[in-house]
């Protein structure tokens, strides 16, 4: 009795605490992810209503957007816990130990793969996730789709398994400047060297420069590509798919269905092999490599980059455009960004909801897949993060516009709200110094994009025209064209529509004009007003494999199988690709374009890299051989005179002890008998 | 009547011999912390380093990790250069530590605490901060980790565990019979003579658990090794690590015991010099 009115006591206690945890019947959705791998600024957002009503919402951050739009379109409380796993092997681990569950997982490729084989995964019911059926990238979630595991003795494929959310590539980051003033090379050379060959690291004229990864997986793709580089290139010439005169190895011309489908293959198994023999052989490469680099990073190469500590970093290409963001918005290093020609590893991360989850939060979970799906969410998630996301749709298709296109430059100036260099594409705006409001530009503003047309300065129409008196006063930044009424598939200069290559000659015109003048004043007053660059030509990338079929258009507005970026939204015109020759051969580099978004055309040359299954303990005993070492030899010396003499003092401490304590015995005995002899006197 | 009154006596009794305080009792906290917290953790390690489970998903007892350990020149490799390091970092700080100790423990020279303070203060920094700063110090002095892995990692954990023997052997000397020493002099030792016969004797408890702190610590770190040495130099705590990053649970965990091993021999022979004579004969 006594016992049951404690618990009724203690029930009426907890009673209300229980309650309170309960309020409103919130469904709690717990969700696992990587550290800093989700959108967290503010984002705005448009959905219909069951009216079909247009709403738009502006939300703090993905998480709490979730919680907002589904209490306020399907009328639930919704509560996401959301954590974070530092390395997919941790995550893995603390799973297996079955102390946490969670109703939602991001996680890498291959151990995706990992945790369907161990059958604690299950399915995802692709229909509750329409956004992501209608903006996922085809090619990628092909792919996805190539990758298999056993799951009940039945081959499963990884795309019924797992929702696509991030994915990348792995290349080499690199700061010609400080390379070649270091080892007093020729920055051509190092862009050429970094963009044809991954046996180029292992030259001698790079030692000390480069950091690599301190993760297995990554540092032992590396050497795969160095092991197998001739056998690759072999492959290649075998395929006829590529032009293997150029250095640049560029795809042939219609050769990218025969080059995805056989030869991919065939790389792939290369890039997969992790038989005993190759992970042997791989182990003396790397063991070379090892020698050769600066050391092994964890977290720092990516700000090492930054701050001019190393010269060159293996990196991941989502890491790659924050260093790139950062050098050239904070330190000055131009830093480039290139997977060599032979190609590389194409990873990806992607959602899954393992077994333990029930009806009701799988479902929850599904919706939330769904919502973080739709384009407007993925590019709040790129804007944050920088990765690329599998999703394409308009809002990527206008962000990849805004961010890299060139015809935004020509078009636009852009007007953002925040000053630092995070949330703010381009810094035309200019601020008041004293107060930081925007300074009143009489720009058309459009809203939608933040940006708004160049009005051009004027030249020669007697109003805003600048002389040697006025030149310092006049923004060069706000355009010397008046582009109102362009649009990306047709420029409009002066209220006069041209093709875009007709742009091109018009402002080199007017930029020639332009800089007379100010060569004239930097003359005339000693002053180094800097003269305008010249566009000469605009490369294209090509980007079918994301965007088709994605868009909202009139599809029959367009050709898409031009080239013409005007003609074909698939294609983007790009001002960062450079073309260095060195002895008659041409390699292209790039930057942050080319980094989120390889070009159509290299996709053949990528491959994923697979869980290694049970030659796991091959690569793990090689990985640890990799990172031992054997003491230097004056160590071994001194380390061995320490022993001797620590054994000497040690045994020479016993003998002496035994030593005094039998001479004692001894003395003590002789004064006793001595005393017994006196005694006896 | 009698016999009841005699039983509720002896229960109040019992009940008071339970309740009354004894000075015991306040192990009970610690005694619990000890078991949850060391001895559980320890049986846990013992039993994963000496099993392994089947194909048929049942735990047994085995040897497998032992022989994959032992077999293995590369993780053998790793622990002698841990032993290596270890031990060269005990010399270093010791050497270093010892005059500067001395010198703290002097009045004349250490007029408040405020030396000892300057000593100790590192140690109130995050170590993980440090070692970043470090690394970016010898970087700016042209000493690439890269390069001089050995030099770089042993600069790093002189400065990281210098406190850690200077605080021991500071509360050591502050204890030593100056009379002694003085008397020592007046019978016409030469300073060296003094500092062997009678201040080194006198401070020997000092430096045996400045050793203790420097040694075990110095092995099992990995974070100062890895910043410092940008990864080139691998100690035994990174083996254990990776062992452990990788689900070889088994494997890592009979590193982890190879540790404790090394753990009861230093034990066991520092306890030789602690209280001199008076431990002859003890096992711990």
């Amino acid at each position: 009795m006594k016992k049951n009115a404690k618990t009724l006591l203690f029930a009426a206690i907890l009673m209300p605490l229980l309650a309170g945890c309960a309020e409103e019947d919130a469904i709690i959705l717990k969700a696992l992810n990587c550290e800093d791998y989700i959108g967290e600024d503010a984002f705005e957002f448009t959905y219909e209503d069951e009216h079909g009503e247009e709403i738009t919402v502006s939300y703090d951050d993905v998480i709490s957007g979730f919680e907002k739009y589904e209490s306020k379109k399907l009328g639930r409380t919704v509560h996401v816990i959301y954590d974070n796993y530092d390395t997919n092997e941790t995550m893995l681990s603390s799973l297996r130990t079955g102390k946490t569950s969670y109703d939602l997982i991001c996680a890498s490729d291959y151990t995706i793969q990992k945790m369907m084989t161990m059958g604690i995964l299950q399915k995802i019911d692709l229909e509750r996730v329409p956004n992501y059926a209608a903006y996922c990238s085809p090619t990628l979630r092909g792919i996805m789709e190539d990758i298999t595991a056993p799951i009940d003795g039945k081959e499963e494929k990884l795309s019924d398994y797992s929702i696509g959310y991030m994915w990348g590539t792995l290349g080499i980051l690199f700061n010609p400047a400080k390379v070649a003033s270091e080892k007093g090379l020729e920055e051509d050379e190092i862009k050429f060297d970094m963009a044809s060959s991954w046996t180029n690291l292992w030259d001698e004229k790079y030692r000390s420069m480069m950091s690599i990864k301190d993760s297995m997986r990554d540092t032992y793709s590396v050497g795969i590509m160095k092991e197998f580089d001739a056998e690759i290139r072999d492959l290649m010439a075998a395929s006829g798919c590529f032009d293997m005169e150029d250095a640049s190895l560029p795809l042939l011309p219609d050769m990218h269905d025969k080059a995805s489908a056989d030869y991919n293959v065939a790389l792939t198994e290369i890039f997969n092999r992790c038989d005993k023999e190759s992970v042997e052989k791989v182990k003396k490469q790397l063991l070379a490599l090892k020698d050769i680099v600066f050391g092994f990073e964890v977290d720092s190469g990516k700000d090492d980059m930054v701050k001019g500590l190393v010269g060159m970093n293996l990196a991941w290409s989502g890491d790659a455009v924050y260093s790139m963001d950062r050098g050239d918005n904070e330190s000055g290093n131009t830093i480039y960004y290139s997977v060599p020609s032979t190609g590389g590893n194409i990873w990806f991360d992607s959602w899954c909801i393992p077994a333990t989850s029930d009806a009701e939060h799988k479902a929850l979970a599904e919706d939330f897949l769904d919502f973080i799906s739709d384009p407007q969410v993925a590019a709040a998630n790129m804007e944050t993060i920088g990765y690329t996301s599998f999703i394409a749709g308009d809002a990527i298709h206008d962000l990849i516009r805004l961010w890299f296109d060139p015809r935004s430059y020509a078009m636009f100036v852009y007007v953002e709200d925040e000053e630092d260099w995070e949330n703010s594409d381009f810094l035309y705006q200019e601020y008041d110094e004293e107060t930081g409001e925007p300074l009143d530009t009489d720009h058309e503003y459009d809203e939608a994009h933040d940006a708004a047309y160049q009005t051009g300065i004027d030249l020669g129409d007697g109003e805003g025209e600048y002389n040697a008196s006025n030149i310092n006063e006049f923004d060069f930044a706000e355009g010397i064209l008046d582009m109102a009424g362009s649009t990306f598939d047709q420029p409009v200069v002066y209220g006069k529509p041209m093709t875009w290559d007709e742009y091109i000659v018009t402002y080199d015109a007017k930029a020639e004009e332009v800089n007379k003048v100010i060569t004239a004043h930097n003359k005339a007053t000693g002053d180094s007003l800097e003269e305008l660059e010249f566009i000469e030509g605009w490369d294209i990338r090509n980007l079918t494999y994301m965007f088709e079929g994605s868009l909202t258009l009139d599809e029959s507005a367009y050709d898409f199988d031009s080239e013409d970026p005007a003609l074909n939204p698939y294609i983007f015109y790009t001002d960062e690709i450079e073309e260095i020759e060195i002895e008659g051969q041409t390699v292209q580099c790039a930057r942050q374009f080319g980094a989120q978004y390889p070009d159509h055309n290299d996709l053949p040359k990528l491959a994923v890299m697979r869980d290694y299954g049970s030659n796991n303990e091959y690569v793990l005993a090689m990985w640890s051989e990799v990172k031992s070492n054997n003491l230097p030899m004056p160590a071994v010396i001194i380390f061995a005179i320490l022993l001797v003499v620590a054994a000497a003092f040690i045994i020479g401490w016993v003998i002496l002890k035994k030593y005094r304590h039998s001479f004692q015995v001894a003395r003590r005995k002789e004064t006793s008998a001595e005393l017994e002899a006196k005694a006896k006197k | 009547m009698k016999s009841t009154n005699h039983k509720s006596h002896k229960a109040k009794r019992t009940l008071k011999s339970i309740f009354a305080f004894k000075r015991k009792y306040l192990s009970i906290p610690y005694f619990v912390f000890l078991v949850l917290f060391v001895l559980i953790p320890i049986v846990i390690i013992l039993v994963y380093a000496f099993t392994k489970v089947d194909d048929h998903g049942n735990l047994t007892g085995s040897w497998d990790s032992l022989v994959t350990f032992f077999s293995s020149p590369a993780k053998i490799n790793v622990l002698v250069v841990s032993l290596f390091i270890g031990l060269l970092n005990t010399i270093l700080c010791l050497v270093i530590g010892y005059p500067i100790a001395y010198l703290l423990a002097d009045k004349k020279v250490n007029k408040n605490y405020v030396l000892v303070m300057l000593f100790i203060m590192p140690m109130w920094i995050n170590f993980v901060l440090r070692t970043g700063a470090t690394r970016d110090v010898l970087n700016m002095l042209g000493l690439k980790g890269g390069e001089h892995p050995y030099v770089a990692t042993m600069i790093g954990l002189v400065y990281n565990y210098l406190p850690f023997t200077i605080l021991p052997l500071y509360t050591t000397m502050i204890k030593l019979d100056k009379a002694q020493i003085e008397a020592c002099r007046d019978l016409g030792c030469n300073p060296f003579r003094t500092l062997i016969h009678n201040i080194l004797p006198q401070s020997v408890p000092g430096i045996v658990s400045a050793a203790e702190m420097v040694f075990m610590p110095t092995m099992s770190s990995y974070v100062i090794s890895s910043t410092l040495s940008e990864g080139k130099l691998t100690l035994f705590g990174n083996s254990i690590a990776f062992a452990f990053e990788n689900n070889l649970w088994n494997d890592g965990s009979f590193m982890a015991t190879i540790m404790l091993v090394i753990i009861l021999v230093t034990m066991l022979i520092t306890n030789r010099f602690h209280k001199g004579e008076n431990s002859r004969g003890r096992a711990f």
